[in-house]
């Protein structure tokens, strides 16, 4: 955990009325692992989809590995180093999990087939389910096709990966293999910023937890200390709520 | 996906090459009919040329003049706005010199003179023109038939895009007669033994050669070869040939 | 385990989805064979006329399916632009294109191929008067080529629409994943969503072959020798419209019922979960 890897600086952003995000500072060194967690309408998507510019903000400034969100060229230039896991998986349905993991190494990173395929078959072994190269994304569990989708995300060799609820979607019994996963990346030092749920996840891999109400950053805290101490009346109230057991 | 590309280029090519060049000949007229109207103007089924007493009539004209000819086979509708517009330099299609007709096109000199006949089953009661209030006609529409039964008071009208179907129609008893030109309805009456000619001809009507508005250096020499044609016998000639039987 | 299951398909299904191209399996091809069986039986039964009617109407089958096939790809052509412009955030795009669809989706068919026949070369020749030059003054509208062009510009109107519906039926999901892997837009277009949108919108585009088909018999209107105007000129050399129009339909379904198997073939193949 050395340099600053993404800085966020004093971001707004509305949707129509509604003011999504305001003002939210956020420094992310690199190697760490961030969840954020908070009441639907917290914002706390819309920060993740900002950080790669899925969504623009009026007001504020991000600096990804140096790089500004400003014109397109950046846009592209910081997308290539940030990979990103969404809730509803998103795989290309009408390819190969195969060519699902190659095609954006061969026309972005304009790697050749053969480097690309290499990759992509160590990253499914990596996710456990080398087997399953030929398949359509269709022929998968909700859990595989998640897995796929990290891998093909992680086929980019981002510096900092997203996930949006990665396991939101998911049957519960298909939550564990997604959330190894992650927790195997977490361990061997990759930047991860995870909207979620799973406060075990959290517990177990997370340097920080940060929980975010009504657009703002209210608290954040390693989770030894959000979890059994949070100095915050509203972060307080969300975990009685979400800690039933 | 590439092969569908491939016959796309193919046919493009095809479609280029089997058109013919479009630039203007001169020299050549254009002279447009409609040859489905024997037998002035019908196709020979058998050679595929265009046949009938007008094609001869204006080939014998052409000579005459020392025009060559370029023949155009056009539907009617088209082929009148054609003349009007210039598009074609003549046309000689059966067409009945009308005085509507002189506000849009120009007509020789009459080469022929026609007539209107009714047409009914054989075992209709209908013997002329007065039996046929209350009754419906059917004829094809935009012609000197159509215009004759539609001043007829208490007929009603029925038109038909071509002739062909309005005797289709008399047959199935759709309608109680066919009002057309007298050699059109002598070709059907043979035909078909349950129709029958009725009573005299209805009216009389001049043919004449339709050119469009201002075209009088043409006129001149059609005119011209026109009268030529018939003082030297040729007209009956044609109507031996083509008109009697 | 797979043998099985090709030998023993749904029959249901084969129904829905056309089925595999062995005629054991797709049972509309009998029907492809017995219009084609009715035609053979009525030219060596009554091969007067039913012969010559199909011998005097073969150069028509060629410019029916010339005019259609050549009016079908270029109209995609224009289709997939005129889709992609009806999805453009750029305001001049976007205003021509629908300008471009309100006005043709608005003319009948006939009515635009008369336009193109008798107006285009008028406004040609104008040009050429205007620009003063000579092959241009001198134009005289191909047919064909006319026809053809007048069918491309409706049909791609039609077209357009069935592109734009098609991309916007692919859940934007697909898009934002692209992009998140760092593709531009025009390689997560070209490699992601239009190869989606194109396995949606394919029933459709095999409809609009199959009526482009039907409607290239207005080309006759307007001087094309296809299979309507000779039916029309032997019928009336001969005075039989009954027995010619027969045969022309016989004609026409032949080739729309052959044209209807063709599509469901191709959407077969692109069914990729199986």
């Amino acid at each position: 955990m050395t340099e600053p890897i993404i800085e966020i600086t004093n971001v707004h952003k509305r949707f129509g009325h509604v003011e999504a995000l305001k003002g939210v500072d956020l420094t992310v060194m690199e190697g760490e692992v961030i969840v954020i967690i908070g009441p639907s309408g917290s914002g706390k998507s819309t920060l993740l989809r900002c950080i790669n510019r899925l969504e623009e903000y009026e007001k504020g400034s991000i600096v990804v590995d140096g790089i500004p969100l400003d014109t397109n060229q950046n846009i592209n230039a910081v997308r290539r180093e940030v990979g990103m896991v969404f809730q509803s998986f998103n795989l290309f349905a009408h390819l190969t999990v195969m060519q699902n993991l190659m095609l954006a190494q061969t026309t972005v990173r304009k790697r050749s087939k053969e480097e690309a395929e290499k990759n992509a078959k160590e990253l499914l072994e990596k996710v456990g389910i080398p087997e399953k190269a030929q398949s359509y994304p269709s022929q998968l569990s909700g859990g595989q096709q998640q897995r796929v989708a990290i891998a093909r995300a992680l086929a980019m060799n981002p510096r900092v990966m997203l996930f949006d609820e990665p396991t939101s979607a998911l049957d519960p019994e298909m939550i564990k293999e997604v959330l190894d996963v992650m927790a195997a990346l977490a361990k061997e030092g990759m930047t991860m910023l995870v909207v979620s749920h799973e406060m075990g996840f959290a517990r177990a891999a997370a340097h920080r937890v940060i929980f975010m109400d009504e657009g703002q950053i209210v608290e954040e805290a390693p989770p030894d200390v959000f979890f059994v101490n949070p100095t915050q009346e509203r972060t307080r109230l969300f975990l009685s709520k979400i800690l039933h057991l | 996906m590439k092969r569908l590309l491939w016959l796309l280029l193919a046919t493009v090519l095809v479609a280029g090459l089997l058109l013919p060049g479009c630039s203007g000949d001169s020299g050549k007229i254009r002279v447009a009919t409609d040859a489905t109207w024997p037998p002035f103007e019908y196709v020979d089924t058998t050679t595929g040329e265009i046949v009938g007493f007008d094609v001869d009539l204006f080939n014998a004209i052409a000579e005459e003049a020392g025009l060559e000819v370029e023949w155009i086979n056009v539907e009617w509708d088209p082929l009148l706005a054609g003349v009007a517009q210039g598009t074609y330099d003549a046309a000689i299609s059966s067409i009945t010199i009308k005085e509507e007709r002189k506000a849009d096109m120009d007509f020789s000199d009459p080469y022929y003179i026609a007539g209107q006949i009714i047409v009914a089953k054989t075992d209709s009661a209908i013997t002329g023109a007065d039996d046929l209030v209350g009754k419906s006609v059917g004829v094809q529409s935009g012609t000197t038939g159509d215009d004759e039964v539609s001043a007829m008071n208490g007929v009603n009208v029925t038109g038909y895009d071509e002739i062909g179907m309005a005797f289709v129609a008399l047959m199935n008893n759709q309608v109680d007669a066919v009002v057309c030109d007298t050699p059109v309805a002598s070709g059907y009456v043979k035909k078909y033994d349950t129709l029958k000619t009725v009573g005299e001809v209805l009216t009389t009507e001049e043919y004449g050669i339709a050119m469009p508005k201002g075209s009088d250096e043409l006129m001149g020499k059609i005119n011209q070869a026109l009268a030529e044609v018939k003082s030297k016998g040729i007209i009956d000639q044609l109507v031996e040939k083509w008109l009697v039987d | 385990m797979e043998q099985q299951e090709k030998n023993a398909p749904d029959r249901e299904l084969s129904f829905v989805t056309g089925g595999e191209v062995n005629i054991r399996q797709d049972p509309w091809w009998w029907l492809v064979i017995a219009v084609i069986a009715i035609i053979v039986l009525l030219v060596m039964v009554a091969p007067v006329p039913f012969k010559e009617i199909v011998v005097f109407a073969r150069s028509g089958i060629l410019v029916t399916v010339l005019v259609t096939v050549s009016s079908y790809f270029l109209m995609l052509i224009l289709g997939l632009f005129g889709g992609l412009g009806r999805l453009s955030k750029n305001k001049l795009i976007f205003g021509i294109s629908s300008l471009y669809v309100e006005i043709v989706r608005g003319i009948p068919l006939l009515v635009q191929l008369i336009a193109w026949y008798f107006a285009s070369p008028v406004a040609i020749q104008k040009i050429g008067v205007w620009l003063n030059f000579a092959p241009l003054i001198e134009y005289r509208a191909n047919p064909i080529l006319t026809a053809i062009i007048a069918i491309t510009v409706c049909y791609g109107a039609y077209m357009s629409e069935i592109v734009r519906s098609g991309i916007q039926s692919i859940p934007k999901g697909q898009m934002e994943a692209a992009r998140s892997l760092g593709m531009s837009h025009f390689q997560a277009m070209r490699y992601v969503v239009l190869p989606q949108a194109f396995r949606v919108i394919l029933p459709p585009m095999g409809n609009e072959f199959i009526a482009l088909l039907k409607d290239s018999s207005l080309v006759s209107v307007v001087a094309v020798a296809d299979i309507t105007r000779k039916g029309r000129e032997f019928m009336s050399a001969h005075f039989n419209p009954i027995e010619t129009w027969l045969m022309v339909a016989l004609l026409y379904l032949v080739l729309t019922l052959f044209a209807a198997r063709i599509v469901s073939y191709i959407e077969k193949r692109s069914r990729h979960d199986r």
